[in-house]
C-alpha cells in the first residue's frame, strides 16, 4: 500500500484554496487592478508628450509599474486580512485548535504556525503574477527595467510575508473569527494611514517611517535595496510568527 | 505531567483549575490504575469534561500536580467532537496520523475506518456527518495510535444500538489491559463494565468506589451517586 500523508500544511492549503470566498475576492481584485492599470496607461499616454519635454522623464517602469505595485500591496492588505487574519481565530472558534495543542513534541521544526505561514505565502503569487503580466505587456511597446521589476517583486514578497505574520499573530489574540478579521483590517489600515503621513518629514526622516512598513516597501520597490529594510521585514516576520506561536501555546492556560 | 508514580498510572494531587474567576476543578486528588474502566459521574457542570481536558493536555493549571510513569500516550474523545469541516473523513484521520507521526499512516487509517464502520463515508466531508458517524470518527481518531489511557467524554451520545453493542464489547476487552476514563450520564449502559466510579459535583470529587470483580447494576450506580450527593449536601449544610 503506498504511504499517503496528509500534513497540517496540506490541510492549510485545502482550507485556504478550497473556499469560494477567496477565489471570488481574487477575481474581483483582478478585475479592479486590470481596470486601474488601463486607466493609468491611458493617462500616461495622454501625458507622454509633456513628460518628454522634461530633462529626465520618468521611465515607464517608474511611471506605471511602481505605482501599480503600490496599489497591489494595498489590495493585498484586504486579501491577507480575510485569510490569515481569520486563520487561527477560526481554529479557536471551531475548537480544532486542540489538535494543534496536542501535537507531541518532536525533533526539528514542526510548528503549525509555520505551516500556516507557508500556506498563506502562496497568496503572494497573485501580486507577483499581476506585476509580471503587466511588465510583459508594457515590454511590447517600451523598454522595461527588469532589475527594477525584480526589486518590486522582492518588496512585494517581503512585505506580504510581514503582513501575513502580523495577521496570524493578530488572529491568535481572539477566538472570534469575525472580530479577528476586523481587528486585522483596522490595524493594517492604521499602519498605512500613519505610515503615509508626511507631516513631520520637514524635520528630517520621520521616525514613524522606520517602524511602519510602507516606507520600507517604497524604498525597496524603488530599487533602493537596503539592509535596514530587509532586516525590518525579515525580523518582523520572524518576531510576529514567534509571538503567534507563543500565543497559541498559551491557550492551554485559558481554556 | 511529571514522571513520578508508584502503582498508579496517573496520580493527581491537589489539582485546582480556575478560569474567568470560576473554579472548574476544586482541589482534586486521585489515582488511576493502569487498567480498568473508571466512570466519572456527575451533573452538567460537575467538572468531568474539564478533568478529561486537563488529562488530555489541552488545559493547564498551576495549582496541583499530575504524575505519570514516563510519557503516556493518551487518546481523547472530546464532547462535542470537533473536526476540520473542509476535510473528508479519510483526510481527517490521515491528518491525525500525521500529527501523531505514525510510521504507517495509511494502514492505521484503513484499520480504524474498517473497525468503526466508516468506510462508507470515508470520502464524505466531516461537516456533513450525522451525530452517530461523528462519534465513530471521534473514537477512530482517539484509537488511531496505540494509547495507554483512553479518555472518553460522553462517548455514547448518538450511538445506534448496533454501534453501542460494538462499543461495549470493545470496552470490555480494551479495559483488561489499558485504562479507560469515561465521563457519562448513561449509568445503565456502563454499569456492567465499570471497575471504579467517581462522583463529581461543582468541580469537587465527592466520592469514589471500587467495583473490581463485582457485578454492578445501574441501580447500584444510581444509589451510590445519590448517596454521595446527599452526604455532600449534609456536610455542606453543617458547614
Amino acid at each position: 500500500m503506498p504511504k499517503r500523508r496528509f500534513s497540517f500544511y496540506q490541510k492549510e492549503q485545502k482550507n485556504l484554496w478550497g473556499r469560494a470566498r477567496l477565489w471570488l475576492i481574487l477575481a474581483v481584485l483582478s478585475f479592479v487592478v486590470s481596470w486601474l492599470f488601463l486607466h493609468m496607461l491611458d493617462r500616461y499616454l495622454a501625458l507622454q508628450p509633456e513628460l518628454l519635454k522634461l530633462s529626465a522623464p520618468p521611465s515607464i517602469t517608474e511611471a506605471l509599474l511602481i505605482p501599480l505595485s503600490q496599489n497591489l500591496i494595498k489590495i493585498m492588505l484586504l486579501v491577507v486580512a480575510v485569510t490569515a487574519g481569520n486563520s487561527v481565530a477560526q481554529e479557536r472558534q471551531d475548537g480544532t485548535v486542540n489538535y494543534v495543542l496536542r501535537i507531541p513534541v518532536r525533533q526539528g521544526l514542526n510548528y503549525p504556525i509555520v505551516d500556516k505561514f507557508k500556506s498563506h505565502m502562496w497568496l503572494v503569487v497573485f501580486p507577483v503574477l499581476m506585476t509580471i503580466m503587466v511588465a510583459g505587456l508594457l515590454r511590447l511597446g517600451a523598454e522595461i527595467d527588469w532589475l527594477m521589476v525584480f526589486a518590486l517583486i522582492l518588496a512585494m514578497v517581503l512585505c506580504c510575508a510581514w503582513l501575513i505574520a502580523l495577521a496570524l499573530w493578530l488572529s491568535s489574540l481572539t477566538n472570534q473569527s469575525g472580530f479577528a478579521v476586523l481587528l486585522t483590517l483596522v490595524v493594517f489600515m492604521m499602519l498605512w494611514v500613519i505610515g503615509g503621513q508626511t507631516a513631520l518629514d520637514d524635520y528630517g526622516i520621520n521616525w514613524l517611517n522606520l517602524v511602519l512598513p510602507e516606507q520600507h516597501f517604497n524604498w525597496l520597490s524603488h530599487g533602493q535595496i537596503n539592509l535596514s529594510s530587509l532586516l525590518y521585514f525579515m525580523g518582523g516576520t520572524g518576531l510576529f510568527l514567534w509571538m503567534a506561536h507563543c500565543r497559541i501555546k498559551a491557550i492551554k492556560w485559558q481554556q | 505531567m511529571e514522571n513520578k508514580v508508584d502503582s498508579a498510572i496517573i496520580k493527581i494531587e491537589n489539582l485546582t483549575l480556575r478560569r474567568g474567576g470560576r473554579i472548574l476543578i476544586d482541589d482534586i486528588s486521585v489515582s488511576f490504575p493502569a487498567s480498568g474502566l473508571v466512570a466519572l459521574l456527575g451533573a452538567n457542570g460537575a467538572g468531568k469534561s474539564t478533568l478529561l481536558r486537563v488529562l488530555a493536555g489541552v488545559s493547564k493549571s498551576l495549582d496541583g500536580t499530575i504524575y505519570s510513569p514516563g510519557e503516556l500516550a493518551i487518546g481523547w474523545m472530546p464532547e462535542p467532537a470537533r473536526f476540520y469541516r473542509q476535510l473528508s473523513v479519510e483526510e481527517q484521520l490521515l491528518l491525525q496520523a500525521d500529527l501523531l507521526a505514525l510510521s504507517e499512516p495509511q494502514q492505521a487509517v484503513q484499520k480504524v475506518l474498517t473497525e468503526w464502520g466508516l468506510e462508507g463515508v470515508q470520502k464524505q466531508r466531516t461537516d456533513y456527518l450525522s451525530l452517530g458517524f461523528r462519534q465513530r470518527l471521534s473514537l477512530a481518531q482517539a484509537l488511531l495510535a496505540p494509547v495507554d489511557v483512553l479518555l472518553l467524554d460522553e462517548p455514547m451520545n448518538g450511538m445506534d444500538p448496533e454501534l453501542m453493542q460494538q462499543f461495549k464489547e470493545f470496552l470490555a476487552d480494551y479495559k483488561q489491559h489499558k485504562l479507560v476514563i469515561m465521563a457519562t450520564h448513561l449509568m445503565a449502559e456502563v454499569s456492567t463494565l465499570t471497575d471504579q466510579v467517581m462522583v463529581m459535583h461543582q468541580g469537587r470529587l465527592l466520592a469514589q468506589q471500587n467495583y473490581h470483580q463485582q457485578t454492578v447494576t445501574s441501580v447500584d450506580l444510581m444509589h451510590f451517586y445519590q448517596q454521595s450527593l446527599s452526604d455532600w449536601q449534609k456536610t455542606a449544610n453543617h458547614a
